[in-house]
């Protein structure tokens, strides 16, 4: 089974019914799977077929799907990268991922065939739709695919960053998408049908599969939003569509506990918000039961690894403890080790393993790494947490480098890498400093080199380059980084540099 | 004695700061004037809102609650600068 077959199934089912709301039109899944399908078939004619990747840079939005699905039922691999990337960031992700064909828009084609020259390879169709739904594909480069004949099997390709710094492709199949998502469907039991608030971008692992997969196969409605998430727009959407679920990253949940007024808005439709990315915290929590006793706030852990949901505290949230991320889902297990490889009993930290079906196939292009994740079929998740006698799940922190700011993940290397193509950087260094709101927000550490330049130099640097999210918010200067042993940089001593630094500059 | 300022006066002033607070934003070429749109013109996205927003408390030294933004405040420029004048009142 391919994913595209969830959607042909719906549609077959429901043809009628409201697939996909987005700011420019309304589709059914009847056109949806008619566009799917002609998109689909340019895709095959172009020589797209299994073992050959296509990225998709498209915004939360009805032509998403279509593209996202066309590539599933070409037989291609689904390459998922957000629409917010830099063509700089996007050039460079194509290339690493091998990617033969990129589906998007025409204002992206131009800048990202400049940035890629003409030595790659790589074909790019642009994709529109008008207000009535019909799909216009436009051909700017065509160029013969690439076929990867190792990885034919695999049917989507997502950022994650593993248990170092570096960031890594993950690659799933459609049997471990697709066994995941039906037992995280059966978990939660839902009410049908649902109108689903799709504010999280859409090459997330989280709202591929908490959303896209799952509801698709629903035949559920989607309001898809190519906007920064904003509370108020949150609420009015509710209000206007009925909207039933949506998937929240802790900022998000923030955002809502802290509102004002939201009496003023009808969301009595509102049955279910997800929370995942990383943990909610607990008053923030309390505060959302608290204010909106009909919604059930369902925490939820997962991975792109674990292709996907590995634990959740559904159907019935109230019935797990507040702090935890609720019990595995069945057919996952959980268990905690100790840094030689023991497993932990009850109460005890330790690192995350997790053993599913939905459990990924590998990171492409790194077969030893892969193989150093999973350890007689555990997967080594880098997270840190504690099981209860209950069995219920508890994070506790992360193993790896990895900075969480507004439910993104960032990668330190990658910034450290572009901070060094600046000629006055000689070394650089980025730490996570906590934000209120956003969890955590990326600071630099600075060796400078021998010309000079100021904090907003670089900041002006990283912005030309890099999503917003990725800027260093702050930016110190020093002599030496401090490092562990000869090759390791002591990201603690930085961490406690900049909370010294940043509360005397209070 | 207090000289009132004129209206325009003002706005052209609250332009002028924003453009200093959306300098990291702002490509070479573009000079941003009330009918820009800060989400499809500029490519704001999340953080750089809330990042936005935090500027514009600490230069005008106002606060804005979550209630009083949605994307239609963003969508030209010249909303932004009505939610602002509206505080500076």
């Amino acid at each position: 089974m391919k994913l595209f077959d969830l959607l042909k199934r719906s549609a077959a089912k429901f043809p009628g019914r409201t697939a996909v709301i987005d700011d420019a039109c309304e589709i059914t899944y009847a056109k949806l799977l008619s566009n799917t399908e002609q998109l689909s078939k340019y895709l095959k004619s172009a020589g797209c077929r299994p073992g050959v990747k296509v990225a998709v840079v498209l915004p939360n939005s009805s032509v998403y799907f279509a593209a996202f699905f066309a590539i599933s039922a070409s037989g291609a691999a689904i390459v998922a990268m957000s629409s917010k990337m830099t063509v700089y960031e996007a050039a460079g992700f194509i290339k690493r991922a091998d990617v033969s064909l990129v589906l998007t828009e025409k204002t992206f084609a131009d800048n990202l065939a400049e940035q890629l020259g003409n030595k790659e390879q790589i074909s790019i169709v642009t994709i529109e739709q008008n207000s009535d739904g019909v799909l216009k594909i436009g051909i700017f480069i065509q160029r013969c695919p690439k076929v990867d004949s190792d990885n034919s099997d695999v049917a989507l390709m997502v950022y994650t960053s593993g248990t170092t710094g570096q960031s890594k492709i993950v690659m799933l199949t459609d049997d471990q998408l697709i066994s995941n998502m039906f037992i995280y469907k059966a978990v939660m039991d839902f009410e049908m049908p649902n109108v689903v608030y799709c504010s999280l971008p859409l090459h997330h692992i989280y709202a591929i599969c908490a959303q896209v997969l799952t509801h698709i196969s629903c035949g559920d409605t989607f309001i898809a939003m190519n906007r920064p998430f904003f509370i108020k727009d949150f609420f009015k959407a509710v209000q206007n569509h009925k909207v039933t679920i949506t998937a929240f990253v802790p900022y998000m949940a923030i955002l809502m506990a802290e509102y004002s007024q939201p009496n003023q808005f009808d969301l009595s439709s509102l049955k279910y918000i997800t929370l995942s990315g990383a943990k909610t915290p607990k008053h923030v929590y309390q505060k959302l039961t608290n204010a909106f006793d009909h919604i059930k706030f369902i925490n939820t852990y997962g991975m792109s690894e674990a292709g996907s949901r590995i634990s959740i505290a559904a159907p019935e949230p109230a019935e797990f403890p507040v702090e935890s991320v609720g019990k595995a889902m069945p057919s996952v297990a959980i268990r905690i080790t100790d840094n030689r490889g023991e497993v932990l009993p009850a109460k005890h930290i330790g690192q995350i393993e997790v053993k599913s079906s939905g459990v990924f196939k590998g990171y492409f292009n790194q077969p030893k790494l892969s193989k150093g994740m999973i350890v007689s079929g555990w997967l080594k998740t880098g997270d840190i947490g504690k099981l209860d006698t209950q069995g219920n799940l508890y994070l506790v922190g992360r193993k790896k480098e990895m900075i969480i700011c507004g439910g993104e993940n960032i990668f330190p290397a990658e910034i450290e890498e572009t901070l060094l193509e600046n000629p006055s950087v000689r070394e650089a260094a980025i730490i996570g400093i906590p934000d209120d709101r956003l969890e955590e927000v990326p600071c630099a550490f600075v060796v400078p080199g021998d010309s000079f330049c100021s904090e907003t130099d670089i900041i002006n640097f990283c912005r030309k380059r890099l999503s917003s999210f990725k800027v260093p918010r702050k930016v110190f200067f020093i002599e030496q980084l401090p490092m562990l042993g000869t090759s390791k940089i002591n990201r603690r001593k930085l961490k406690d540099i900049a909370l010294d630094k940043l509360r005397i500059d209070k | 004695m207090e000289t009132e300022k004129k209206p325009f006066t003002n706005r052209t002033e609250i332009l002028k700061t924003l453009e200093k607070i959306l300098v990291p934003w702002l490509d070479d070429k573009t000079k941003p004037n009330e009918q820009t749109n800060l989400l499809s013109d500029l490519g704001l996205d999340s953080v750089a809102i809330l990042q936005l927003v935090l500027g514009i408390e600490k230069e005008f030294s106002v606060t804005i609650k979550d209630s009083e933004l949605d994307s239609d405040v963003f969508s030209k420029l010249a909303n932004l600068i009505d939610v602002i004048e509206g505080k500076l009142k």
